[in-house]
């Protein structure tokens, strides 16, 4: 007999998802699957429209991570014109993305999971959320929400506000940085800077209350890829392709991004729209894809780099290895490597900010069209992003592939849930904090199914139980 | 606030790869255009993927805040009252997910100062939400109005203050 819990769809991620897990005769999880039911066919969509356009359409799939498309798409731009861009205009895109980076990770720690850190996977729904937040925490509330907006702030003053014409464009910058843009960001810096090191503390302060999901939500052996340097420093903007295996070796190393296919395999799958990429090297046969799961973002990228390059990164690099023990493998470790990330990235910009350089008024390659094909990456917060461009000889696209980073995690968005649902999972019963446990799983991720499927949903939950005849035996509906 | 021209938010957001969910920013664009046009100060006009919350620093204190959306909800151009303390708020859609809604942004406004004076949605009729850019007619006519709708709703409330 099996039976099905399935949670459809789940609360607080990007678009339309839902779960299912599959019981064994004894009411223990034996498969877990993730599924996505919206609509792909932005890649279709593109087909025929200038490269030139890209960036424009790409960003706005998503209001998410808008410079992670801009970026890996003006990066293939630059690749299909064959330029190497000025020294400013990447020094300003590294900027956008730090600012990026910031303005994500703020929102998915301080809106979306620290609620259920701070007030407890078991407290009422009602309550966990952020409004319970600034009921219990309005200092911490607050700070969140002036960290993202800063991180937005920073965005708007390189990327601009309006989307239809974005200042990152393939070539560069469309417009370089005013000294009183540069001023305002380096006075508004600080108090990033220490929300950030706040953030970081009060989520040590909490971990050691939150063992269990520690060691549930990574009892799981994968990959992990994230763009390199090779100095080792973190790296968010550009560089090679590396990949550490299970037990921290180097399983692939100083890959070109244009090589990604040589690293990166896709299955499509008969009952998601979320495609399941997984590293080919250590994939034998179409049936073997989860030996080769795989995890991005800033765990993957904590885990791949030697330093953070900045002083208070690494300290903060430095605890978060000691207390996982080497290579973090837990998914649950994905907060601390998101507020690890957020405040290297407020030194990073500082950095880049007080070099008069950043003024420099030299942004933006021009050229037309050199080559036919080419792929850009970028460093989304969820993790690797891949634009594969093939155009014409006037720029119009022929062929378009995309690699998101939730896309990438599926499969080990399935490995999470399933672990926690074999922890707390012990019979036919979906009580409540198991629902909250198996949501925060996936939140873990802070997928971004607007950005995987390209479409946006709502998100009430349902949980339904199935006998082995498919029969609902019980179903809860929250939201 | 600047104490003699009353100020205003205008947020119009969607999707505009999605036909009609795209309505909202068009509008805001046509608003920011008449700001433009007459010089307007103490008018922000914002148009944006999806509700954040950090809008919620630029509505803190405004004397109105308009939110303009798209909706398959409504079968023609509605303007409601928006309330920090609506059900909503924290509900489906909200800022739990990573995009808000107009009841979410308004609450969290007390986070980060004062509840803004007056917030309203203004909803205009969506239909089709494929992939492309065009509007369908209802949703064309509907955001017509809804410029001029949110333009007078400007005018009065800077005459008013």
């Amino acid at each position: 007999m099996h039976d099905l819990v399935v949670i459809d769809p789940v609360s607080r991620i990007e678009g339309h998802a839902k779960i299912t897990i599959k019981l064994d005769e004894d009411g223990m999880p034996v498969d877990t699957r993730f599924h996505v039911t919206e609509f792909r066919g932005f890649e279709q969509f593109c087909v025929g429209r200038p490269v030139w356009e890209m960036p424009s359409l790409t960003a706005r799939t998503c209001g998410i991570c808008p410079v992670s498309h801009l970026l890996a798409s003006a990066k293939t731009g630059d690749a299909i014109m064959g330029v190497r861009i000025p020294a400013n205009a990447e020094r300003l895109r590294r900027i956008a993305n730090l600012g990026q980076i910031i303005q994500s990770h703020a929102l998915s720690f301080f809106h979306l999971s620290s609620p259920d850190l701070l007030l407890g996977f078991d407290a009422d729904p009602s309550v966990r959320n952020v409004f319970g937040l600034m009921a219990a925490e309005p200092d911490l509330a607050r700070r969140g929400i002036r960290l993202r907006g800063f991180g937005q702030s920073v965005i708007e003053a390189i990327a601009g506000r309006k989307v239809h014409s974005p200042g990152i464009v393939p070539g560069g910058i469309a417009h370089p940085m005013t000294p009183e843009t540069r001023a305002d960001v380096l006075d508004r810096l600080d108090e990033a800077h220490d929300t950030a090191l706040a953030a970081v503390e009060l989520f040590v302060s909490m971990l050691d209350q939150f063992e269990r999901e520690v060691e549930a939500f990574g009892r799981f052996d994968s990959f992990y890829l994230a763009t390199a340097r090779p100095d080792g420093r973190w790296e968010h903007y550009d560089g090679h392709l590396k990949v550490l295996a299970p037990d921290g070796s180097v399983a692939a190393d100083e890959v070109p991004v244009s090589e990604y296919r040589s690293l990166v395999g896709e299955s499509s799958n008969v009952d998601s729209y979320l495609k399941s990429p997984y590293f080919k090297p250590a994939v034998s046969s179409d049936d073997g894809i989860v030996e080769g799961m795989y995890r991005v973002g800033p765990l993957a990228r904590l885990n791949v780099c030697e330093t953070m390059g900045v002083p208070d990164g690494d300290a903060a690099l430095a605890e978060f290895r000691e207390r996982a023990g080497g290579i973090a493998s837990s998914s649950f470790f994905y907060h601390y490597a998101r507020l690890i990330e957020i405040l290297a990235s407020t030194e990073y910009m500082r950095a880049h900010l007080e070099d008069d350089a950043v003024l420099d008024e030299m942004v933006r390659a021009q050229a037309g069209i050199n080559h036919l094909q080419a792929v850009g990456s970028s460093e989304a917060p969820r993790g690797t992003l891949f634009h594969e461009y093939h155009v014409d000889g006037n720029g119009l696209l022929e062929q378009v592939n995309m690699i998101i980073a939730t896309g990438q995690n599926n499969l080990a968005m399935n490995a999470t849930v399933h672990e926690i649902a074999k922890e707390w999972i012990t019979g036919p019963e979906i009580p409540e904090e198991i629902l909250n446990r198996i949501e925060a799983g996936i939140r873990a991720f802070d997928p971004c199914l607007s950005c995987s499927t390209h479409a946006i949903g709502q998100m009430p939950l349902v949980v339904r139980l199935e006998d082995a005849s498919g029969e609902t035996v019980c179903e809860r509906i929250r939201g | 606030m600047n104490g003699s021209v009353a100020d205003v938010l205008v947020v119009g957001y969607g999707n505009d790869l999605r036909s009609d969910d795209g309505a909202g920013r068009w509008v805001a664009d046509r608003v920011d255009e008449w700001v433009e046009r007459l010089g307007l100060d103490g008018v922000e006009v914002r148009s944006m993927a999806q509700l954040t919350p950090e809008v919620s620093l630029a509505a803190a204190g405004c004397d109105l805040v308009v939110f303009v959306d798209a909706s398959v909800d409504v079968e023609e151009l509605t303007v409601a009252d928006v309330s920090g303390e609506d059900g909503d708020a924290a509900g489906p859609g909200s800022v739990m997910t990573h995009h808000g809604n107009p009841s979410s942004v308004v609450a969290m406004t007390a986070s980060v100062g004062e509840p803004p004076g007056r917030a309203v949605l203004v909803s205009i009729p969506a239909s089709d939400l494929e992939m492309g850019f065009e509007f369908s007619p209802a949703t064309a006519t509907a955001a017509d109005e809804a410029v001029a709708a949110i333009t007078e709703l400007i005018s009065t409330v800077r005459r008013d203050a």
